[in-house]
């Protein structure tokens, strides 16, 4: 059996090469030496406090640094300024129940938009449900995927919304889980030009390592990103940036509070501040560790291979398949140029397809060597790589595409899929 | 079952209706018996007439019994209407009972003062009434104004500060309340305040606000409150602006009064929808003039 080609980072990514090194010496490590001392110094203090033969030995973990410095290397790919701390959880959504608080805290309207991910959305209206205030979604979904709305016309009505709603606070996604590349500092300036925001949170989960950001920009007060994903370190990690130095006190003691009410539960988030401030108060839950080491890799895997705003290849891939598509039996959901991310939807002409499951969907582009997302209704998402796909690359998607779309008269039936 | 109370026997049934009834009736018949018709029509007209007049008398009477039975009533319906609030009940008896026994002492020089200060008594009484509640010289204020911080039906709290000195609200008092403003935060209020401050305060020209003032902004930035500054002088134009308040929700409006030390001189809370709608009006013209903290701080960013 034949590797097939992996275009579904977006629901999760390949672990880069540098991640797969760390997680086997991780593995190897814990195997011979458990928890002892010589563990211990390797997260405390990094693979330059262990002796030459643990080195040599587990050569994955050499660039294991300690906390501080896994830090800084998710700073550097996300444009943030050294001087501004970054958050790590175990779960995701811990962040953004700690980005919900943040955006209640000081204001009566948070504006949001229904591009953004259910469960996040969830969060955000349980907050506004405890605190008796309201959270506005904008419909611009319909416009954006039909009606041809640009970036510009989007931060404008997203401006006069706020006006219109008297919204004081704002979170968007800043790559959506279908592939909408929304210009959220377009956005916060355009509001901001009409009106004050008291807080600005964004969704960066499919942005990360993929489009953005550039947080040096001064535009977001709280960004929310993972691991898994774009990034390549497979386990599941979840990272929250400060954006501005406005609010670093206030996010600071927003977070001290839940930690200490225990309403922020993540063990996590927890241990790896105590592990930076070199403080271990020996009284946290026993934490999964391996996405630090395994992020630090991809990290320095990441790093001067990928730049900010997205490079012309990724749009260059785009452009490609979206073109072979048609004569396949695939139309590309072609937004505005500027909407555009590295993940390209497809959904199909053949009746059949149409009616198809999503899981089903998803094996039988795998069968002909094809991993991507596929929903029900048989619209695919294909995330493509930053590199230029090769002709043979290229040859493989356009067979994968023409053998599942198959004969026009074709019909089956498919099971159900899901996933970000 | 048994009846609730006694079984009422027919009115035919009693006495009063059968004596006289047999005694009228045993006279007509002598009457009838023994003198001729005229005297028969006259003895008739007499019980007649008889009858007639006690009617009309005991109607008299029962109208004046009603009017005192009303005037009872009128006089109850105080503890009857206050029955329904045991709080205020409890209290209206205590006072009744006080006034009962204060009416049992004739001095005369102990009445007079008796009646001066009952007369402040019922005055700061209708206050309250009215929805005004005034803490005089004192700090005791703080212990409503925490309640309303912890009162779940009030979402919001918008305040403004004037700030004429430093160590504002920075005694044990002040502390404390501030440790409240913060734990309403917490729970999920949002609280807004306008600072104003004295111009030295603030110098035209700097940034930010000095001394223990910009650590006392910063510190209620950092927990959550929404903070926003104005100079005194940008105010000269609106002195109706200068004053220390806070609004509490859609319920109540308070007004604090300080001495040049910053100390509580008078602290007046009104409980009153037109008040509230007043106070409002004042600070949103107030917010007109104000710049948030947290824009202060984007200044101070080399390209802010």
């Amino acid at each position: 059996m034949t590797d097939s080609l992996y275009l579904d980072t977006a629901r999760l990514g390949l672990m880069s090469p540098g991640a797969r090194r760390a997680s086997h010496d991780l593995a190897r490590l814990a195997g011979a030496e458990g928890g002892s001392p010589r563990f211990d110094r390797l997260l405390r203090h990094g693979a330059g406090a262990w002796p030459a033969d643990l080195r040599r030995r587990y050569p994955g973990l050499a660039g294991w640094q300690g906390v501080g410095r896994l830090k800084e290397s998710l700073r550097t790919l996300a444009g943030s300024p050294p001087d501004l701390p970054v958050l790590l959880a175990n779960r995701s959504a811990e962040l953004v129940r700690l980005a919900a608080r943040l955006l209640f805290l000081r204001s009566r309207t948070v504006l949001s938009t229904d591009l953004g991910w259910p469960a996040y959305d969830a969060i955000l209206e349980s907050e506004a449900r405890r605190v008796g205030r309201t959270l506005a979604r904008l419909a611009v979904r319909r416009a954006v995927f039909e009606d041809g709305l640009t970036p510009g016309q989007l931060a404008e009505f997203v401006a006069d919304q706020a006006v219109a709603r008297r919204g004081d606070a704002l979170f968007l996604p800043a790559v959506t889980s279908d592939g909408v590349r929304l210009p959220v500092e377009a956005v916060v300036r355009a509001v901001e030009a009409r009106r004050e925001l008291t807080f600005v949170a964004a969704d960066g989960a499919q942005d990360f390592c993929h489009v953005g950001p550039d947080l040096g920009r001064d535009y977001c007060d709280l960004y929310l990103a993972g691991c898994h994903k774009w990034l390549g370190a497979y386990h599941p990690m979840g990272l929250a940036f400060y954006g501005r130095r406005r609010t670093r006190t206030l996010i600071e003691a927003t977070v001290a509070g839940l930690l200490g009410s225990g309403e922020l539960g993540d063990p996590l988030l927890r241990f790896s501040g105590q592990l930076e401030a070199g403080r271990l108060d020996g009284g946290t839950e026993t934490v999964s560790l391996a996405g630090l080491f395994a992020s630090q890799a991809a990290a320095d895997d990441a790093a001067g291979a990928w730049t900010t705003g997205g490079s012309a290849g990724r749009a260059d891939n785009h452009r490609a398949v979206a073109e072979l598509a048609p004569a396949l039996g695939w139309q590309p959901v072609l937004l505005d140029p500027g909407f555009r991310s590295g993940i390209l939807l497809l959904r199909p002409d053949r009746p059949h397809l149409a009616a198809a499951g999503g899981e089903e969907l998803r094996s039988r582009f795998l069968d002909v060597g094809l991993a991507l997302t596929a929903y029900d209704g048989g619209t695919v998402r294909l995330s493509l790589p930053d590199t230029p796909l090769g002709s043979d690359t290229i040859s493989v998607v356009r067979s994968a595409l023409g053998r599942v779309a198959g004969p026009a008269d074709r019909a089956a039936a498919y099971g159900p899929n899901g996933g970000r | 079952m048994p009846a609730d109370g006694p079984a009422r026997r027919s009115a035919l049934l009693s006495f009063q209706f059968v004596g006289p009834a047999m005694a009228g009736s045993l006279t007509m018949a002598l009457v009838c018996a023994l003198a001729p018709p005229a005297v028969q029509l006259a003895v008739l007209g007499a019980l007649v007439s008889i009858l007639g007049g006690l009617f009309v008398a005991y109607m008299a009477q029962e109208a004046d019994r009603d009017r005192r039975r009303e005037k009872l009533l009128e006089e109850l319906s105080v503890p009857l209407a206050l029955a329904a609030e045991p709080d205020l009940y409890a209290q209206y008896r205590d006072v009744c009972q006080a006034l009962l026994d204060l009416a049992a002492r004739p001095d005369p020089v102990l009445r007079g003062i008796a009646v001066l200060k009952l007369a402040s008594v019922a005055e700061q009484i209708r206050a309250l009434a009215a929805g005004e509640v005034v803490f005089p010289a004192t700090e005791a204020w703080r212990t409503v104004y925490e309640q309303l911080l912890t009162s779940p039906d009030i979402r919001s709290y918008r305040s403004a500060a004037w700030v004429r000195a430093p160590g504002y609200w920075e005694d044990p008092p002040g502390r404390q309340s501030m440790r409240a403003n913060y734990d309403a935060v917490r729970r999920g209020m949002l609280i807004e305040r306008v600072v104003i401050l004295r111009d030295d305060l603030w110098p035209s020209g700097m940034p930010l606000p000095v001394g223990d003032v910009l650590a006392w902004v910063e510190e209620q930035h950092r927990h959550g409150v929404w903070v926003t500054l104005v100079r005194e002088s940008q105010l000269a134009g609106e002195p109706d602006l200068l004053v220390d308040s806070g609004v509490y929700g859609d319920r109540a409006v308070g007004v604090q009064e300080l001495d040049e030390h910053g100390r509580t001189v008078r602290f007046v809370l009104r409980f009153d929808p037109a008040a509230v709608r007043l106070a409002l009006d004042r600070w949103d013209r107030l917010t007109l003039f104000a710049v948030s903290y947290q824009t202060l701080l984007d200044r101070l960013l080399p390209n802010g």
